[in-house]
């Protein structure tokens, strides 16, 4: 299913981030870049309304801000690992390093939650989040997402 | 009051959904809403349709996430602050120690007739929350039965 929404060059390596919204703008910028999206602050201004609201970081290092926005036309899924940890104002409190960052059209909501809850799901994995964080290359956090995606 | 959790029954307790959301939010309070990955409810499953137990919680996670989803959906929508939960194990020893570690205030839990499997076990379980969790409870009455 998640497999149908990657793409590998949405996939980012980062050493260190200054902080949470410097890199999701850094992500959106990608899929601009890619021309996957048209605009990028209509979709960074509903972000930081969903996190501002609520803080994303969710599971042991992994984070999921997620909105929908009439600003996509297909679902969107940029993915972060991050090897130095971010703080992400999570309510564990713990670092993040990897960040799945989920933006869907309006009217997709149906697909939108089947996305946030596959991904939740095997982030709840403890192998699965153990794999992602040792991942060296996109293509390898690709075929990560592919194996554990059943 | 500031934290509030709503505990994530099923899809069919939609009830106890908009009441936990229209009281978060004339509270201003953070909206904690679990759902829990019941081990005696992943046997009884899984012994029901023959299918291996790993499977069938990976199946009712992915459903409960779901569930948490479309909630926390709705609630951003009335602007009210959410915090989402998924837990394994017994449903009733994790909810006592949630409510004590999170420091709830109040618990909301939708209820269904017991009429079925399912409400049987949903009224047991009703009876036990009031007896173990140490906050105020209400039980919202789903179906308006």
């Amino acid at each position: 299913m998640i497999e149908n929404f990657l793409d590998v060059d949405l996939i980012i390596f980062f050493d260190k981030v200054e902080d949470k919204f410097t890199m999701i703008g850094e992500m959106v910028d990608r899929a601009l870049k890619k021309g996957i999206i048209m605009t990028r602050e209509p979709i960074l201004h509903k972000i930081r309304e969903r996190e501002e609201l609520e803080s994303t970081g969710v599971i042991e290092g992994i984070a999921i801000p997620h909105a929908r926005t009439e600003a996509v036309k297909d679902l969107l899924i940029v993915i972060s690992v991050i090897k130095e940890g971010l703080d992400f104002n999570s309510l564990d409190g713990k670092p993040v390093n990897i960040v799945f960052l989920i933006v869907a059209p309006e009217d997709a909501k149906h697909e939108y939650i089947q996305i946030l809850a596959r991904i939740s799901r095997m982030c709840r994995q403890e192998d699965f989040r153990k794999s992602l964080m040792e991942a060296s290359s996109p293509s390898e956090v690709m075929s990560l997402l592919k194996s554990f995606d059943t | 009051m500031d934290k509030i959790l709503l505990y994530i029954v099923s899809g069919e307790t939609r009830a106890s959904w908009d009441r936990a959301i229209e009281i978060s939010k004339g509270l201003s309070a953070t909206l904690y809403a679990l759902f829990v990955v019941d081990k005696d409810i992943v046997k009884t499953v899984s012994d029901l349709r023959k299918t291996d137990e790993i499977d069938t919680a990976i199946k009712i996670e992915e459903e409960g996430w779901k569930y948490l989803y479309y909630l926390e959906d709705m609630a951003v929508n009335q602007g009210v602050k959410t915090a989402l939960f998924v837990e394994e194990g017994d449903t009733i020893d994790i909810l006592r120690k949630f409510v004590k570690e999170k420091k709830i205030e109040l618990l909301i839990v939708g209820h269904r007739r017991g009429l079925r499997i399912e409400g049987r076990r949903e009224e047991r379980m009703v009876q036990q929350l009031i007896e173990y969790v140490q906050c105020p409870i209400l039980i919202e009455k789903e179906g308006g039965k």
